[in-house]
């Protein structure tokens, strides 16, 4: 009940007061679990589709950037109501954000597709 | 009951795994036609890598579907606070009332209608 209507102050603020930190914990959560699930689907189709070296990275970035369009529009293609970036900031720099973490995740499935299907 | 993003996402892995299959299907058919294994640079025949691409559209649109509501972030400028202070303060929570009583008597004429 202490909850009820208090946002707590922990987390960046912006112009006008607080964020709720609660809320942009549990956003963040779903963001990373969909990029990670979705890298390792997409590391398992380039696997699939035969590409290596060069190819596949870019491979990588395209799908990369559909999985933080697809949730783009999930958050209504208004970034600032459910993450901590300012109104009215651009998608360019929410496509491609976090993409190293997740490089290895998309390496491993591809080498794994990969070797599935062409080496054996 | 199974949320419709899931089933989505596992059709779209369904025909991942097709896709995949019928490369490697694609492979062997080489390897029975000219005797020697494919090179490494043969890409699987297109519809495969149709196949290839709808079935990760699919598991795109299935997961960000399924991953559940967003929650906003930014409130109501001030907290959103309601000005009701019966449910947040202590002071008010009373304890010694007249509850006690009235469930017996309650009790009482349940009983006495009996």
């Amino acid at each position: 009940m202490a909850q009820a209507g208090m946002s707590s102050a922990a987390g960046e603020g912006d112009d006008k007061g607080f964020l709720n930190a609660q809320n942009l914990m549990h956003n963040m959560k779903i963001i990373t679990a969909c990029r990670t699930s979705l890298c390792a689907v997409a590391g398992i189709a380039t696997g699939i589709l035969g590409c290596t070296g060069s190819m596949g990275l870019i491979l990588y970035l395209i799908t990369y950037a559909t999985v933080s369009l697809a949730l783009l529009a999930k958050m209504g293609f208004d970034r600032s109501d459910y993450t901590a970036a300012k109104k009215d900031s651009g998608i360019a720099g929410f496509l491609l954000e976090g993409l190293f973490g997740l490089s290895i995740t998309f390496i491993l499935f591809w080498t794994l597709a990969y070797a599935l299907v062409y080496v054996y | 009951m199974v949320k419709l993003g899931t089933i989505v996402a596992g059709l779209g892995l369904l025909v991942l795994l097709h896709a995949g299959y019928s490369a490697a299907h694609y492979r062997q058919f080489i390897v029975a036609a000219e005797g020697e294994a494919a090179p490494a640079e043969d890409a699987p025949p297109l519809d495969a890598v149709v196949e290839t691409i709808v079935g990760f559209l699919l598991c795109v649109a299935g997961v960000v579907s399924a991953a559940g509501q967003m929650l906003p972030v930014r409130g109501p400028a001030g907290g959103g606070r309601s000005a009701d202070a019966h449910e947040g303060l202590p002071g008010f929570a009373v304890f010694s009332h007249r509850a006690v009583q009235l469930r017996r008597r309650t009790q009482a004429l349940i009983a006495a209608k009996k």
